[in-house]
């Protein structure tokens, strides 16, 4: 550990490490410095100069989110000086940002607008926007830009070059004329964005929001022909209740399924079904591609294999890595395999018409607006799943409708496709998806459960950028010898930066793992750009917690022994890997490349 | 083109080599002690002690050390780095060897502004024949004295005469002030210790080098050693680069370029302060008035608030627009004082204005922003009836 | 025009990767576009370069020397600063306007002359000045305008 060192922060004494910002310090210190451009997930940017402090012997204010301790301080937060500078900074802000708060997304959620009833602004101090200047950017399926509320603290630009490496946005042009700008001006939809809504998580207002599709949604509930069906994801669940209150870690799975069947969804379902039947998939694709790998030495199939649910990560790799998308399990994300099955066994159980079907996924993901709109994802002769809908979007459904959370009673999901195991819940936590496979595989291949207390794997647990992990498979069942005594190492990214580290190596050839989980957003699902904002590494971990708290309280834990799932291939897909499940459950990649295609 | 009965250091007579070849006669730390006794302030514009800031890099441990200089000579008025290495570029280049054997480093880069891009041949020329006919000859102990010298050049953004925007623009990015600490002597280009300096600071250097600190410390005041080179212009019978000894009095030096019915003086180029009569008396000093190279000269026929609008509208276009004060805060001014002339606002906005300028002043990123209110509150102070009550 | 790929590669292979090099570069790329840089080659720029593409447009338009719109065979920069502000660049500016019959930054319909402002050119002892190109030309009186720009037309 680096030396400790004294820091005073308005008579208060701290200690920090060497290095520490002075922010970190009046944190510490119980300090509240108001902040634009900072971000605890982001490198310092340091532009806003909203958290100016006065720190003993320097000529000017500092930025306390930019200025490292190397020596003791003594640190004044609140002096006339700094509250003028940061007032005066504030209405600098004001003046260059098109507030129109009524319609704006953020509204009731804006740090810009917090701030400024903060710090008691009470009138435009300079002149300031008053009409629009910027046509909106609607054009992607995920991803909205209005930059008339850009107040150019650059959250954006750090979060998709540094954390994420996606690399659409970057700041154009210089002095008054700076704009937060896609290359070459170009829309979101036609430039390298993967849709992972990072941004929109980040950013302090309106100026990035996601896709809304809420009202199409109403409409549909409304039109007595239709049948609308949700599905709900796992990190929703675990996440929704912040937008009403609750403490990040609250589950509510049980008040949201009475919730929206009050809002009018005609079944409520559960996407941890379809997460069993994708671990069904993609395990059973894993183990065939070690077969033909180790056996059949079939040089065309190929090793690590990488999971394939976040439509995000989906296409970083279509755009950064074209030429290795056989890397790339077939399946389709849990979402899309429950859309197709929906629409043709489901259909067929409840005996209604799938033209009458409408398909809603309640997701913690702005990819997966995209994800759904993807030509393919058509299988079941139907748009799969017909709409995506982020939990933000859902609970201002909800909210709109007079429904909270607090005021519903516990209800089950609809039964037939009903339930997940506990091994689907964990989908929406980084590594989730590898232990829920793992679980599966390892029995499977051994016919013993996985060799951890309670079934937890939790090497591939927590939120550490890269996790490893291997498992010897040792007496194996007779079908399954040629495994014999072979090493089984896997690896968990989360986030694309970190992808990118391990995809790196892979076209280095350095690469050494049989099976790869990522997911684009930082702690996986329940790190997603379509759930409540803020996000902080303190809130995605209170997420997981209630995800994992979940998993444990489902009598089945396993994929592969839900009932259900079970049900299903003997009545409608036969068996894993089969023809059916091949058209049905599995997809194919584009190469898609770094650069738009001119018109 | 140098018409003053001046005191010549920096344009004076210099043998190529005897700078080098008298800083390769002693130790490194005896180069960087020498530089630190002369009192030699850079003359970049903040007027840091530059032997302070070589003895820091010269600490830092690294495989890698950047000399560069600062030839982006980007303040309107300003055109005496130009004139140097035009007609010295010798000295340049060989204050640049001279760093580079007291700090450590074997790389000089020249980082010429985008529009002096036409004077990229000459100088290239001169750099192969100060590496021929100098550096080659040259001995460390038993080693033969290599330093290799590139030019690099910009493209137009005056903001990259800031040391870190320059760096930046180097590596290949923006050119965007970064936050401080860590310094570029610490972590500059290729995130490597680089030592920045302007070109005028070499050429002193150079002779400082070779005749001593003590010499050099009889020129000056206590606080400012030595000459400084000023571009003079505006309305003055003999603009051009003179050399003068600090501490000299503004008054004379009007005088000496002829300047007539003189109504202000911006000294120290935009970013630099404006004086009218009154304080003619003043000197050119460190603590006095700014030593900056730019001296602008209006006469009494001259419209200032054209003149503040000229310039805030620089000012406005150069930011390098990351920092709220610095981008919104000169737009802010601009716009103000527009709307002041137009009556749109009344004279009290003024004051929100001086309140404005005070946060700028406290609060922004770099050197850029830090020093757009000098000229604002020093105009409309010098000429409250001509800009506010018109 | 179509964009000469190749010249931007061999252009590219004249330096070294060095981070240092990437504007020296950008300035010969431009120069070989004639005068500004098309978006393919801010594309090609990308991929030999190995730096993303909103990094690349970042960059470009950061510097002023540097366009994305098509500009003129002829780069006419009148200086707008100071000194030269003071006498009479303005006036100067007009006059070109009407000669070439464009506004500020726009090219002639013919291709043949853009016209912009640029910061200080460092010809203070000389205004107003104006550079054409890499020549700078100071003490520009409205009279010897004529026989300038025939030199380049």
């Amino acid at each position: 550990m680096s030396e400790m060192i004294k820091v005073n922060i308005d008579g208060i004494e701290v200690e920090v490490e060497s290095g520490a910002t002075v922010l970190s310090a009046c944190e510490k210190a119980g300090v509240k410095v108001p902040v634009l451009c900072h971000h605890p997930d982001l490198n310092v940017a340091g532009v806003c100069r909203v958290c100016m402090v006065e720190i003993e012997g320097m000529g000017n204010l500092q930025a306390s989110c930019a200025y490292p301790v190397t020596q003791p301080l003594t640190v004044k937060t609140k002096t006339n000086r700094v509250r003028k500078a940061r007032r005066m900074n504030l209405d600098l802000v004001l003046a260059e940002h098109y507030g129109d708060c009524y319609t704006c997304p953020r509204n009731g959620n804006c740090e810009l607008r917090t701030l400024a009833d903060e710090y008691g602004v009470d009138k435009f101090k300079f002149p300031h926007v008053d009409k629009p200047r910027y046509a909106k950017d609607t054009k992607s399926f995920s991803i909205i830009r209005d930059q008339d509320k850009c107040i150019h603290c650059k959250r954006c630009i750090r979060t998709c070059i540094d954390m994420q490496k996606v690399n659409v946005y970057e700041t154009a042009n210089k002095g008054h004329d700076v704009e937060i700008q896609v290359a070459l001006n170009k829309s979101i939809a036609d430039v390298v964005c993967i849709n992972c809504g990072q941004c929109v998580n980040r950013c302090p207002t309106g100026a990035l929001w996601t896709q809304d599709v809420s009202d199409q949604v109403w409409e549909d509930i409304e039109n007595p022909d239709l049948f609308v069906i949700m599905q709900t994801a796992p990190s929703p669940r675990a996440a929704i209740g912040e937008e009403f209150g609750y403490p990040p870690g609250t589950r509510v799975t049980k008040k949201l399924n009475a919730a929206m069947r009050r809002a009018g969804f005609d079944k409520v379902l559960d996407t941890n079904f379809a997460a069993d039947l994708t671990i069904m998939e993609e395990g059973t694709e894993l183990l065939e591609r070690l077969h033909k790998v180790i056996v059949k030495k079939d040089k065309s199939v190929k090793i690590p294999m990488f999971t394939s649910c976040s439509p995000g990560w989906v296409k970083f790799i279509e755009h950064y890595y074209p030429d290795h998308l056989d890397h790339l399990s077939t399946c389709k994300s849990p979402q899309q395999m429950y859309g197709a099955v929906i629409k043709t066994y489901y259909a067929e159980k409840i005996g209604i018409d799938p033209s009458k079907i409408r398909t809603v996924a309640l997701m913690p993901c702005s990819a997966k607006k995209y994800e759904c709109n993807r030509p393919e994802m058509n299988a079941s002769g139907y748009r799969d799943v017909d709409y995506g809908l982020t939990t933000r979007e859902m609970a201002m459904m909800l909210k709109e409708a007079g429904l909270h959370l607090a005021d519903m009673p516990t209800e089950e999901f609809d039964p037939v496709l009903g339930e997940g195991s506990g091994a689907g819940m964990i989908f929406g936590a980084t590594g989730g998806v590898m232990e829920a496979a793992i679980r599966t595989v390892y029995e499977l291949v051994t016919g013993r459960p996985v060799p951890f207390e309670r079934l937890n794997i939790t090497p591939v647990r927590g939120m550490e950028a890269i996790k490893e992990a291997s498992l010897k498979l040792e007496k194996v069942k007779k079908e399954y010898k040629w495994l014999e005594g072979v090493e089984l190492k896997i690896a968990v990214a989360h986030g694309t930066a970190n992808a990118k580290i391990l995809m790196d190596k892979l076209v280095d050839g350095t690469l050494d793992y049989h099976f790869i989980e990522v997911m684009a957003c930082p702690g996986g699902c329940l790190g997603g750009g379509g759930q409540p904002i803020p996000t902080t590494p303190e809130i995605r971990k209170a997420r997981a917690n209630a995800i994992y708290q979940e998993d444990e309280e489902i009598e089945i834990r396993k994929s592969h022994e839900n009932p259900l799932i079970q049900k299903l291939y003997k009545e409608f897909l036969g068996k894993p890997g089969s023809h059916k499940s091949h058209e049905l459950l599995h997809t194919h990649y584009t190469k898609r490349g770094q650069y738009f295609v001119k018109d | 083109m140098v018409k003053a009965k001046e005191k010549r250091i920096i344009t004076g007579k210099f043998t190529p080599g005897s700078g080098i070849k008298a800083a390769l006669a002693g130790k490194p730390e005896e180069v960087v002690q020498e530089v630190i006794d002369s009192g030699l302030r850079g003359k970049g514009g903040a007027g840091f002690p530059a032997g302070l800031k070589w003895r820091f890099a010269a600490n830092e441990k690294s495989d890698m050390k950047t000399i560069i200089c600062n030839a982006d000579e980007g303040e309107p008025g300003t055109f005496k780095d130009k004139y140097l290495l035009d007609n010295h570029p010798m000295k340049v280049l060989e204050g640049m060897a001279i760093a580079g054997y007291a700090i450590g480093a074997d790389k000089g880069i020249i980082y010429l502004r985008g529009e002096y891009a036409y004077m990229l041949p000459s100088l290239e020329k001169n750099i192969e024949d100060i590496k021929k006919n100098v550096f080659s000859k040259l001995k460390v102990g038993k080693k033969k004295f290599e330093f290799d010298i590139k030019v690099r050049l910009g493209a137009g953004a005056y903001v990259c005469g800031e040391e870190f925007a320059l760096i930046e623009s180097l590596n290949g990015n923006r050119g965007e002030p970064r936050n401080k600490p860590p310094f570029p002597i610490q972590k500059g280009y290729l995130e490597k210790p680089t030592l920045v300096n302007n070109v005028e600071t070499f050429a002193t250097v150079s002779h400082i080098i070779e005749k001593g600190a003590l010499w050099f410390g009889k020129f000056g005041t206590k606080s400012s050693k030595g000459t400084k080179l000023f571009s003079i212009s505006g309305d003055v019978k003999y603009p051009g680069v003179y050399e003068f000894e600090l501490g000299v009095k503004l008054r004379d030096v009007l005088e000496l370029v002829g300047a007539e019915n003189t109504k202000s003086v911006q000294v120290g180029g935009f970013s630099g302060i404006n004086v009218t009569e009154s304080s003619f008396d003043k000197t050119l000093a460190h603590g006095d008035l700014p030593a900056g190279g730019s001296i602008i000269v209006f006469n009494k026929d001259r419209d200032m608030l054209k003149v503040l609008k000229n310039i805030l509208e620089f000012f406005e276009e150069e930011s390098c627009g990351q920092c709220t004060p610095c981008r919104e805060g000169a737009y802010q001014l601009l716009k103000g004082i527009k709307m002041i002339e137009k009556g749109e606002k009344s004279i009290r906005y003024y004051k929100d204005l001086c309140d404005l300028c005070a946060t700028m002043k406290d609060s922004a990123k770099c050197g850029l922003g830090l020093s757009i209110p000098s000229p604002f509150l020093s105009i409309t102070n010098n000429f409250k009836d001509e800009i506010l009550y018109r | 025009m179509s964009v000469n790929l190749e010249r931007i590669r061999e252009i590219f292979s004249d330096y070294s990767p060095e981070k240092g090099n990437f504007m020296v570069l950008l300035h010969d790329v431009q120069k070989a576009c004639g005068n500004w840089l098309p978006e393919e080659a801010l594309m090609e720029v990308s991929k030999l370069a190995k730096m993303p593409l909103n990094k690349v447009y970042g960059f470009v338009s950061f510097y002023t020397m540097f366009s994305t719109q098509p500009r003129g065979k002829h780069i006419i920069r009148v200086c707008k600063d100071g000194p030269c502000a003071v006498k009479g660049s303005l006036m100067l500016a007009d006059l070109l306007m009407k000669e070439l019959d464009v506004d500020m930054g726009e090219t002639t319909d013919d291709n043949h002359f853009t016209l912009e402002e640029t910061a200080c050119i460092g010809t203070c002892t000389a205004s107003p000045a104006m550079m054409i190109d890499d020549e700078v030309y100071g003490n520009v009186a409205p009279e010897s305008l004529n026989s300038i720009l025939k030199k380049y037309r």
